[in-house]
């Protein structure tokens, strides 16, 4: 009986303790997560709209590793600058509050690496904090060019005001295709008593202008390029990305791909695996691989022209090239934006819609009081150093002056792509 | 807070009382080994077409438990454990995938209630633990956005002719080639808290195989308090491991009272040399 009893008591004992176990377990609630969706938060005032905005940059901004911004300061700072937005509402003009925010936003974004960045408000406002701080910069070529208009010479994009580039003054056996529907102008040739073979174009859709453009020029521009390259009597090339503001990666094979004859590592990507602004994936290797109908690559001396308004493409085309050997880059120093780009849900990062304010029943169209523009990927150069914000430095620096191009009686003179002939074996 | 005022206290009061009696109390050492599956408590909701898949791993363990009476003992068990889990994508990006396999050496001290016969007992622990996060190691899939096709004839969309066929892409592997890694992770002092502590708790059976060896099996299941990320950043999803073992192993039991041995030896020659008496002998 007395076994019983002990028997009892202590199986009381151990339910009662497993009882306890229970109750920790079940009681010790965790706060998870502060979920926030982007591109679906409903926002009805500048105070929502902000922690929107801050939101979906702590999560998808893909620079946080880098940027010097410091994030939970922003917050701390603009939240309640934001909050006085609504309190102010009666006080000032619906412009005069819409300004300020955007002046808030502005200095909010000052900062960021990131120089793909863009912020466009539905208010008109428009935020370029890469360009803006550029303007700040004397050297800036954009400064010394595009006041007086005398960069439409420079750049073929810009052909128009001027009908030729000063380049295709330098070229021999040249073929120039301009398709105007796209503003898309490109031009392939020989420089002049020399065996070099020159390629340049104004963006990089040139496999959608191959495929699809509508001046069967272009299309025959480029196939001279690519003839050109097989051709012997070749001594050496000369890319020049110079003002080419970037465009699609698919050209990155279309291109380069004829140059390389097997895979060519140029550096890496990664982008985000997570909510966290440090939760980041591996860094995945950056390659660019033979066009399949061009394996056998191009071997001999190339050099490539870019500036400071080679953007984006053509900055990893100017990195690609110099991962090459006997290669060299001449000009100055990119723009410094080389994170890839594309729909943010493919890479848990990139652009975004912020403070969603309602839809057109109709359309469906959705209205958000911000879009924001920004990288996918971050980029590693071979070499290891992340050139976002700062710009790829050249091998030679040549800067260029309106004055060094615009010569008396009409001439008209490039030092950059003089200095790159005198490199190249003739 | 609660468990440093309510719980502890208690777990305190149970160990104080069975110091109090502490007249039967034996050393047993052991070993214990395992499978685990950990599952990372973390609210992903926010990221697109995202899921957390818990993975499974081992546990070796050690044991040294005091046992104080015929129903209470303490008990803890140094281990190693796994703490795995993979974080995927579905749908469109379904192929995307990280598997992350954490090693942990982890320290749980228990306090051990055991009910039932001489031979068969069931217990239930609970305890504490401290665990130090040693290593870590990633494999998985992602889509690599600077690595274009050039060479898939069968579906290429840059194909030089016009005429190449449209093909809708059904995964986003066909948009990018994937980059496939596995490789050791490297912590960053900024994120990555590489300390955890946590209640752990058991439901197990064990056998009295001899009068010194108990073989037993048991669930145990530990559940982290502390985030694994530290907090860096205003506004932070946190993310806890919670892991469930099932283990067996073997305790053996270590005789403490060498004194009351020398003491045994001492009597049982005593009563030789009464016996021999008895018997005549010289």
């Amino acid at each position: 009986m007395t076994h019983i009893s002990n028997y009892i008591l202590k199986l009381t004992k151990s339910l009662g303790v497993l009882m306890a176990v229970l109750i920790i377990f079940t009681s010790c609630h965790k706060e998870v997560s502060p979920t926030h969706q982007v591109g679906t938060t409903y926002t009805v005032n500048y105070a929502q709209v902000f922690e929107d905005f801050w939101n979906t940059m702590n999560k998808t901004y893909v620079f946080w590793s880098i940027d010097k911004t410091d994030w939970n300061k922003v917050h701390t700072d603009f939240a309640p600058a934001f909050a006085k937005l609504d309190y102010e509402v009666g006080y000032y003009t619906s412009d005069q509050i819409s300004l300020k925010a955007a002046r808030l936003f502005k200095q909010i974004v000052d900062g960021l690496v990131d120089s793909h960045y863009t912020l466009s408000l539905i208010t008109g406002y428009g935020i370029d904090p890469a360009l803006d701080r550029k303007w700040e910069n004397p050297a800036f070529i954009g400064n010394m060019f595009m006041q007086n208009g005398a960069i439409t010479a420079l750049y073929p994009d810009q052909v128009n005001y001027y009908n030729v580039t000063v380049d295709s003054l330098y070229l021999t056996n040249k073929v120039i295709g301009y398709d105007t529907l796209n503003s898309f102008y490109t031009i392939s040739g020989i420089v002049k008593n020399t065996n070099i073979l020159y390629f340049s174009f104004s963006s990089f859709s040139l496999l959608s202008q191959y495929q699809n453009g509508t001046n069967p020029k272009v299309k025959a521009a480029i196939d001279n390029f690519f003839t050109q390259l097989t051709n012997p009597k070749v001594t050496s090339l000369i890319i020049d990305v110079r003002g080419n503001g970037g465009g699609s990666i698919a050209d990155l094979n279309f291109l380069l791909g004829r140059l390389v004859s097997e895979p060519l590592k140029i550096g890496y990507t990664r982008s985000k695996s997570g909510t966290g602004r440090l939760d980041y994936t591996p860094w995945a290797d950056a390659i660019v691989k033979p066009w399949y109908a061009f394996p056998s690559g191009f071997s001999k001396p190339i050099a490539v022209l870019a500036d400071g308004l080679s953007v984006s493409m053509s900055e990893l085309t100017t990195m690609t090239i110099k991962a090459l050997p006997n290669t060299i880059f001449v000009g100055d120093t990119t723009w410094g934006a080389n994170g890839p780009l594309t729909q943010n849900t493919d890479f848990n990062a990139g652009s975004f819609n912020f403070g969603y304010i309602g839809s057109n029943i109709q359309s469906g169209y959705n209205y958000y009081y911000g879009s924001v523009y920004t990288s996918s990927c971050m980029f590693k150069y071979k070499d290891n150093k992340i050139y976002e914000g700062q710009g790829f430095p050249p091998d030679y620096v040549v800067k260029v002056t309106p004055d060094q191009i615009f010569l008396p009686n009409d001439v008209v003179d490039d030092p950059q792509l003089n200095k790159a002939i005198s490199l190249l074996p003739k | 807070m609660f468990i440093r005022k309510r719980i502890l206290p208690h777990l305190g009061f149970f160990v104080m009382l069975s110091f109090s009696i502490h007249s039967k109390a034996q050393l047993y050492v052991g070993a214990e080994v395992g499978g685990n599956q950990n599952y990372l408590i973390k609210n992903v909701s926010s990221l697109n077409a995202t899921e957390i898949v818990p993975k499974n791993g081992i546990t070796l363990a050690a044991i040294v438990q005091y046992k104080f009476n015929d129903w209470f003992s303490v008990e803890a068990t140094p281990q190693f454990i796994q703490k795995n889990y993979q974080i995927q994508r579905t749908g469109y990006y379904t192929g995307v995938y990280q598997r992350t396999d954490n090693n942990y050496l982890q320290l749980p001290v228990s306090a051990k209630f055991s009910f039932g016969t001489k031979k068969w007992k069931g217990f239930v622990d609970l305890g504490v633990y401290a665990a130090y996060w040693v290593s870590s190691h990633i494999k998985g899939k992602i889509p690599n956005i600077l690595d274009q096709s050039a060479y898939n004839q069968a579906y290429n969309p840059y194909v030089d002719a016009p005429t190449s066929p449209v093909v809708m892409s059904e995964t986003i592997f066909d948009d990018y080639n994937p980059y496939t890694f596995s490789q050791k992770y490297q912590f960053d002092k900024i994120k990555d808290r590489r300390y955890e502590l946590g209640l752990s708790a058991g439901l197990g059976v064990s056998y009295e195989a001899t009068p010194k060896i108990t073989v037993f099996a048991e669930f145990k299941y530990s559940d982290a308090l502390t985030d694994q990320q530290k907090k860096y950043q205003y506004i932070q999803d946190a993310q806890y491991n919670e892991t469930g073992s099932f283990l067996v192993g073997f305790t053996r039991k270590i005789h403490l009272h060498c004194k009351k041995k020398v003491s045994k030896e001492v009597e049982s020659k005593k009563v030789k040399v009464k016996s021999q008496k008895d018997t005549g002998l010289k």
